[in-house]
């Protein structure tokens, strides 16, 4: 038998049939979305703090705001176990050639997020002929969401894991 | 009291009882930068320790001369005074503090003070690292606070940023 025009078994009225029933229950898409959708909520922070953030950053990993909601608290202690780095301080001039060895160690997809005013651009170091700190954490890492505040609340940096969630199921494509 | 015996010491230049309520000092002492070892012997003989030691650019670069009129405004000053090393000692229980200074050439040698007090390593490297002040005989004199491959010495009044990683670093 010759098969005949395509079109005729999607008016099919059986195959018509099976898919409304199923289409609650099964979602046609790209594998890399399914992964998109793991990754967004399966986050694993690099331990480390730079300043005084980091302290804010601590408190979000403990008990009263308990970042293992957004299934973001365990922090792990080698970059290549991790796909986020949470930049928590002030990064120093001495600062910026290990958290770019750090950075280049952390396998992909991997996502970054500037906490504070220094990590923006610099904060309250930050003046004409400065010596000692990098201005913005952009200058030696992809930012993906930066989170404003000196230092910003532990709500903060816990909307930000939400943002940084969104972003990862969005399915846009990473510099990182 | 030490104050005594140190006023006597050789290389004490200067040694002066201080209003502690006013200044933090109860007493206050000037020194031969050779000696000044020596004088940190004796404290620790006597159960002093080091508090603390820093340095400071105590030079004139004539960039407030434009408020005398009287006076001819010269662009080329040459700088006046001198770099000046201070050290802070104290004793547990009674407080008893002293200042003792000692002034040097900008980029000039210091005797260290590691084979005194232990602690003043970190201290040294420090001023080291900010002043480039050289410590003789130190064990381990490395940048503290800058880069190991930085260039200059960002507390001296005449530092200028040179550092390549600027440009990458730095908006201005």
């Amino acid at each position: 038998m010759v098969p005949s025009d395509t079109t005729t078994q999607d008016t099919d009225p059986q195959s018509e049939e099976l898919l409304r029933q199923v289409g609650p229950l099964v979602h046609l898409n790209t594998l890399e979305n399914l992964l998109n959708h793991a990754r967004a909520r399966s986050l694993w922070p690099l331990t480390f703090g730079l300043a005084c953030c980091a302290i804010e950053m601590m408190a979000v990993g403990a008990a009263r705001f308990d970042l293992d909601r957004m299934g973001a608290g365990v922090f792990r202690p080698s970059a290549r176990q991790a796909d986020v780095m949470i930049l928590a301080g002030t990064i120093s001039r001495k600062m910026a050639e290990p958290i770019r060895m750090l950075w280049d160690q952390m396998p992909s997809p991997k996502w970054a997020i500037a906490m504070g005013g220094c990590t923006i651009d610099g904060g309250p170091f930050k003046y004409p002929g400065q010596y000692a700190i990098v201005e913005g954490a952009d200058r030696i890492v992809p930012v993906d969401v930066y989170v404003p505040g000196c230092p910003p609340r532990p709500e903060a940096l816990y909307a930000a894991l939400i943002k940084l969630g969104d972003k990862i199921k969005a399915g846009k494509n990473f510099k990182g | 009291m030490i104050g005594e015996t140190l006023s006597q010491h050789e290389g004490i230049v200067e040694s002066v009882e201080s209003n502690y309520a006013v200044s933090g000092y109860h007493h206050r002492h000037r020194a031969e930068l050779a000696h000044v070892p020596a004088v940190a012997e004796l404290f620790r003989t006597a159960g002093y320790y080091l508090e603390m030691m820093t340095c400071i650019d105590a030079r004139d670069m004539g960039g407030n001369k434009k408020k005398k009129d009287d006076e001819e405004a010269s662009d080329d000053a040459q700088p006046t005074g001198s770099l000046r090393l201070a050290y802070q000692f104290n004793r547990p229980g009674d407080p008893d503090r002293h200042l003792l200074c000692a002034d040097l050439a900008p980029g000039s040698n210091a005797p260290t003070l590691t084979t005194v007090f232990a602690g003043a390593n970190w201290h040294e490297r420090e001023i080291f690292d900010m002043y480039g002040v050289s410590f003789d005989a130190h064990p381990d004199l490395r940048r503290l606070l800058m880069p190991d491959d930085y260039s200059g010495h960002p507390l001296l009044k005449d530092f200028s940023d040179s550092d390549p990683r600027r440009e990458e670093m730095a908006s201005d």
